[in-house]
């Protein structure tokens, strides 16, 4: 909460309290009661919130009646019913599904997150619902068309993020009856798609859709004529994000946008032939009709390779977002690029971007805030040849973007002293996230405790942190340091750190605002993952594939109590395709997962997940 | 989330860390001074009088606390609350036993036995509050913290809060459910130095089920790509069969100088 508000709400105490301000005693409301109640509402923040909600009873109920947006982090952790019953005015809510780690595919996908249930208690419940957005659940046609009918004309926005299980015929509904949708967001959505009508309906019935952005889904019937119709009609929109779609068909609809400022997805066809004389020419002309509107700031294309980069080079010095993720580009196209865009806040690419690559960003994007840098093509073929990121890129980039909030990374090669230079120069770090590739057999600098240690100490906004690394990458004692040095963190991720259990129990002494903890490939116990549990005194979410298994799970035991989930997914057989495309079976090692919930256990656990139960371990 | 607050000792490095808001201690300020008088009406000053923030209402209460190094001047008189309350039990714990606790609990709750009461721990510069704690809990507590804090164990508090404690979340409908049992860890970490910590890692768990060296157990596990990432991967190299030999590896000795030249839209 910001200076000035509470200024204003430490006035309103003062003058409240000659009336009844507490709700105690038990007398008169009245006047003062509605003072509360005008003031409360500007408290936004969720943790303001429910610090107001503790105050007293009367408090509490200002704050269940004004309440306006809920995030659920997980969906099994209360139950649609006591939402409404606790907050009936919602008019947004966010719920999340799956694990994390469904992003890696590493969960079942029948694990579970439906949103049945919560959208039948929207129906129901909830009037006023005009935003709702769903991470990783399972969302079905019958949902969405239950939404379209019941909420069609409250609804404003609705992200699908990374969901799975609607077909383009829920879509249709949606597109519709949701008149006043302003943005259908659902990048990343497994869909089935039957035909491409739910666009051209949703470009018939809105003129006031702001986002559109089905980025990263197959969907391929996509006519570039609906999207000119929506580009038309909706005079407010700003971004765009879609599936494959030869961008050279897209001429209209960046000619119809004018406030368009995102766009990303669309493709290149192949060049013709073989490489030779003429070739690139040739490939821009085809793309040379293409004007970006004269707003567009945010960009992502997808296919991107070298031959079509000039056409991005006219807009080149106003984005503020890149996304080079899905691009061709190998390490000098990203060089090209980057030295263009002086004013980037945002890059999203692979480590194909290299550490060359890093260097020419640290010099030319001075303004850099947020920086993602995935894992690429493991084979070093294509181009990603020269894409390897090592201490090397990380000390340029430490010294040159001295405004980094976000930094993920997979490296190739670390040492300390690259972890120590992020420490002292990136004061605006809110979120961390390193990954040391297993492709070198040979590290410069191991383990990385003192390394770690600075990060962590001059690094005093971190908020989240991951770090992922090999056996022998970090001690019992640089575990220990993660704990005492991260007072604020409160989303972890470690991977292959640790020699042993006394490295866990010695970090869980620590880290007090931990609420979510995820673990990978550390050789921890049973019992000492149990014990870190109850000690890390945040704890709320604990996810871990890779420990030391009991058999049964009896020495998870220790970390039952009320209110607290256990599931297991016992481990599992997995075919996936190898590099040349053969089917292979990989062992997918078992699951812990552990949640705090008010809703008892779940009771749709899908044949691959076992709840934990302390009943069946009585006669033990 | 934690129930742990850290007041007022703490104050001061909240503003280096924004993210615990002065606004959710003072919230918890108030809620206390509620507790204690019944309601923020028994302060009785004027409107627009002297008093001019929450902190300086309720700032005397911690102040009768332990360490107190950045206790606000306290303006109103009549907001100086009563300390009988407060039993000091050692020179820097003080337990308050408080039966008006009703306010900040929900209708829907059912209600428990009549002997369960707040607990707030005052240690320290810390405040801990727990629920609805048994006037039994309490007794033993206490009695444990009378024989000193070397005794003190992990395994003592943890085995008592976590088994005996009524359920926490229950009374709070919406709310996740305070760490309590790890708050009162938090309590005993403060008590002990490390080596008794480590000798009550060895007494209350045998040291033989803890792995006391690293173990090559899972880590053969690859390193996971993003599904979005890795759904590229194979995208991309359909189009490169597709296409017959990749272009790049024809193109690479041609190398970026003069492919920069090539892509000139000037020309």
């Amino acid at each position: 909460m910001d200076g000035k508000k509470r200024i204003r709400l430490n006035r309103c105490c003062s003058s409240g309290g000659g009336g009844d301000g507490g709700g105690g005693g038990g007398s008169s409301s009245g006047a003062y009661d509605t003072v509360w109640e005008c003031v409360i509402p500007y408290v936004q923040d969720a943790r303001d919130r429910e610090a107001v909600s503790v105050v007293c009873r009367r408090w509490y109920e200002i704050d269940r009646i004004t309440r306006k947006h809920v995030t659920i982090a997980l969906c099994y952790t209360a139950t649609p019913q006591r939402l409404s019953r606790r907050f009936p005015q919602l008019e947004s809510l966010q719920l999340k599904g799956k694990p994390r780690a469904s992003m890696f595919n590493l969960i079942p996908e029948d694990w579970g997150g439906f949103v049945t249930p919560w959208v039948e208690e929207i129906v129901r419940s909830f009037g006023r619902m005009k935003v709702l957005h769903l991470r990783r659940m399972i969302v079905k046609d019958s949902d969405l068309e239950l939404l379209a009918t019941s909420t069609g004309k409250v609804l404003e926005v609705l992200r699908l993020d990374k969901c799975s299980g609607f077909s383009t015929d829920g879509l249709l509904r949606i597109g519709r009856l949701c008149r006043n949708l302003r943005s259908l967001f659902m990048e990343e959505c497994s869909i089935i798609e039957n035909d491409g009508e739910w666009l051209h309906e949703l470009a018939l019935n809105n003129t006031i859709l702001e986002n559109l952005n089905f980025y990263m889904t197959d969907l391929m019937k996509i006519a570039s004529g609906d999207l000119e119709l929506i580009a038309r009609r909706c005079p407010s929109l700003v971004s765009m994000k879609i599936s494959d779609c030869d961008i050279s068909d897209l001429v209209g609809f960046f000619r119809a946008a004018t406030s368009l400022e995102e766009f990303g997805g669309g493709s290149f066809s192949e060049p013709p032939g073989q490489v030779g004389e003429g070739v690139f020419n040739e490939q821009l002309e085809r793309y040379a009709p293409v004007v970006f509107p004269p707003k567009l700031c945010r960009l992502g294309l997808t296919y991107l390779g070298k031959a079509e980069m000039p056409i991005v080079y006219p807009v080149a010095s106003r984005l503020t977002k890149l996304d080079l993720l899905y691009a061709l580009l190998d390490t000098e196209g990203h060089c090209l690029l980057l030295q263009r865009c002086p004013n980037l806040e945002i890059l999203e690419t692979r480590n194909v971007i290299g550490d060359r690559g890093l260097e020419v960003l640290a010099q030319s994007c001075k303004s850099m805030k947020r920086l993602r840098i995935e894992r690429g093509a493991d084979e070093q073929d294509m181009e990603d040849e020269e894409g390897v990121v090592s201490q090397r890129g990380l000390i340029a980039l430490a010294q040159g973007c001295l405004q980094l909030e976000y930094l993920a990374v997979y490296v190739s090669d670390i040492t300390n002293a690259s972890l120590e230079c992020m420490g002292a120069h990136s004061k605006n770090l809110r979120d961390f996230r390193l990954v040391l590739l297993d492709r070198e057999e040979r590290i410069t600098d191991l383990p990385l405790d003192n390394g770690v240690r600075s990060l962590l100490m001059g690094c005093h906004k971190l908020r989240r942190f991951a770090l992922y690394l090999r056996p022998g990458g970090l001690t019992d004692v640089g575990l220990g340091y993660i704990g005492k040095y991260s007072p604020n963190v409160r989303w972890m991720l470690l991977g292959y750190v640790g020699e042993s259990d006394q490295g866990l129990l010695e970090f869980s002494r620590g880290c007090p605002s931990l609420q979510k903890l995820e673990m990978r490939g550390c050789c921890f116990s049973e019992r000492a993952l149990a014990m870190a549990a109850l000690q890390l005194t945040a704890l709320r979410y604990l996810w871990v594939q890779g420990y030391r298994a009991s058999g049964n799970g009896r020495d998870l035991l220790t970390m039952v109590r009320p209110n607290w989930n256990i599931e297991l997914i016992p481990s599992r057989q997995v075919y996936v395709q190898d590099q040349d495309g053969e089917k292979i079976m990989v062992e997918h090692p078992a699951h812990i997962l552990a949640y705090y919930s008010l809703a008892g256990p779940r009771t749709d656990f899908p044949a691959t997940v076992k709840p934990l139960d302390p009943n069946n371990f009585l006669d033990l | 989330m934690s129930s742990s607050r850290n007041f007022p000792d703490g104050r001061r490095r909240e503003k280096a860390a924004p993210e615990k808001t002065n606004f959710a201690q003072t919230c918890n300020l108030v809620s206390r001074y509620i507790k204690e008088k019944g309601s923020l009406r028994d302060l009785n000053f004027e409107i627009g009088g002297k008093v001019e923030s929450l902190e300086d209402l309720v700032s005397v209460k911690p102040a009768a606390s332990a360490s107190t190094t950045n206790v606000l001047p306290n303006k109103g008189k009549s907001a100086q609350p009563s300390s009988e309350k407060h039993t000091s039990l050692r020179s820097s714990i003080i337990i308050v036993e408080d039966d008006s606790n009703e306010a900040s609990t929900s209708r829907e709750e059912t209600r428990k036995v009549a002997k369960n009461a707040q607990l707030t721990i005052f240690y320290s510069g810390k405040v801990l509050v727990f629920d609805d704690y048994s006037v039994d809990n309490i007794r033993e507590l206490v009695s444990v913290a009378k024989k000193g804090s070397s005794k003190m164990s992990y395994g003592i508090l943890s085995t008592n809060t976590l088994q005996q404690k009524p359920n926490p979340g229950s009374l709070r409908e919406g709310l996740p459910p305070r760490p309590q049992a790890g708050n009162s860890l938090n309590i005993c970490k403060e008590k002990i130095n490390s080596t008794a910590d480590r000798d009550v890692a060895s007494t209350s768990i045998s040291n033989e089920q803890l792995s006391t060296q690293s173990d090559a157990n899972g880590s053969d596990l690859p390193i996971a790509r993003r599904s979005s990432v890795h759904r590229f991967m194979e995208k991309r190299k359909e189009r490169a069969v597709m296409r017959g030999p990749y272009q790049n590896q024809e193109q690479r000795p041609t190398s970026s100088s003069k492919g920069d030249q090539q892509f000139d839209l000037n020309t």
